[in-house]
């Protein structure tokens, strides 16, 4: 019996040196597939969702137009009408060419020369805001337009 | 002498117990840094704003166009018919192939296309998208899926029936033949949008 107890006192310790690397490896993942969050969203939206997408290709000559309904505070939506936010604020329709001239100088220039503009836009929003966007986008000679939306599961 | 030796000798281990501590932290601020969503979506170009304000309308035959109107109430109506979705993207199937060579569809054009030969393509067709202000984006979105989703199955059909795969898994010189088949023409409202987009 005594015999017994004895061998079993000796455990030996759990060897953890391989541990950080493993988690090293998992950090670099997510370092890859994912993204810096570019700005902090003051609108609610949920975008359409389709079949037939497109991946966008390249993320540094990407800017993005949310618009959808405010947030107040940290809540839900309140409900009220549809706004546009680009970058950090709200804006109106005549922010917009201001908006992407400044985006545009800020990008290096063959990323500027196919400069991608998302319109991120809530399922609801009427087709009027979305011309009005898409006119102001035509006269600020972005060109290049992505109407965001989700991969649809069903299909 | 023998002493000092033995004393340098024993180097103590690093203790890297912590280094798994420091790396869990790295990856909890990544996580909550930076988000996974992948943006998708349909791509469009869109024209550039016309210099003067008259523009010069392009005489277009009547059976090269295929008007798509969305009205208020989401209700998508195809050269003056109602249809859901689905039946668009039959509807625009059919306008821009013109398999038959119909007189009512787009009239079809021969073109010498690199690694397809002489291909009937009715370069002349056109489709324009006209949506109500008051329509909702998911509605017009729908529309801008059909339509895409008409011109994709074309265009996977003949990938397939010519070079034996799909269109996503042909090379560019292979795509650009294919959209060069079946060239994306769309149009909206006032603006007129040239199709590029493979």
């Amino acid at each position: 019996m005594s015999r017994f107890r004895t061998s079993h006192h000796e455990v030996p310790g759990l060897n953890t040196a391989s541990l950080p690397d493993l988690i090293f490896t998992v950090l670099f993942f997510f370092m890859i597939v994912t993204h810096i969050r570019q700005a902090q969203l003051k609108v609610e939206y949920r975008t359409p969702q389709g079949t037939e997408l497109v991946r966008l290709a390249k993320k540094s000559a990407t800017t993005y137009i949310y618009i959808g309904r405010p947030v107040k505070g940290q809540g839900h939506s309140d409900g009220s009408s549809m706004r546009i936010q680009l970058n950090d604020k709200y804006g109106d329709i005549d922010d917009i060419a201001e908006y992407i001239a400044k985006e545009r100088s800020r990008m290096a220039p063959e990323d500027a020369a196919n400069m991608t503009v998302s319109i991120m836009a809530d399922r609801d929003t009427p087709m009027g805001v979305i011309e009005d966007v898409k006119r102001a986008l035509r006269s600020a000679h972005a060109l290049k337009v992505v109407y965001s939306a989700n991969t649809d599961e069903k299909h | 002498m023998l002493r000092e030796r033995k004393k340098t000798h024993r180097v103590p281990e690093l203790n890297t117990t912590s280094t798994a501590d420091i790396s869990f932290m790295l990856l909890t601020f990544f996580l909550v840094t930076t988000s996974m969503e992948t943006d998708r979506g349909i791509t469009q170009q869109l024209p550039p704003m016309p210099q003067e304000k008259e523009q010069a309308v392009a005489e277009v035959k009547r059976r090269n166009v295929l008007l798509v109107a969305l009205d208020g109430a989401d209700r998508i109506t195809c050269n003056g018919k109602e249809v859901s979705a689905d039946g668009l993207k039959a509807k625009v199937m059919e306008f821009v192939d013109n398999e038959s060579d119909s007189k009512d569809l787009p009239e079809k054009v021969w073109r010498d296309i690199p690694l397809l030969g002489r291909c009937a393509v009715t370069a002349n067709h056109q489709i324009f998208i006209k949506a109500d202000r008051a329509s909702t984006y998911n509605a017009y979105f729908a529309v801008q899926q059909a339509v895409m989703a008409a011109y994709n199955a074309l265009r996977d059909r003949l990938a397939t029936r010519r070079f034996g795969h799909p269109y996503a898994e042909c090379d560019d010189e292979e795509q650009q033949a294919v959209c060069e088949c079946y060239p994306l023409r769309l149009s909206e409202g006032d603006l007129e949008v040239e199709g590029g987009g493979k």
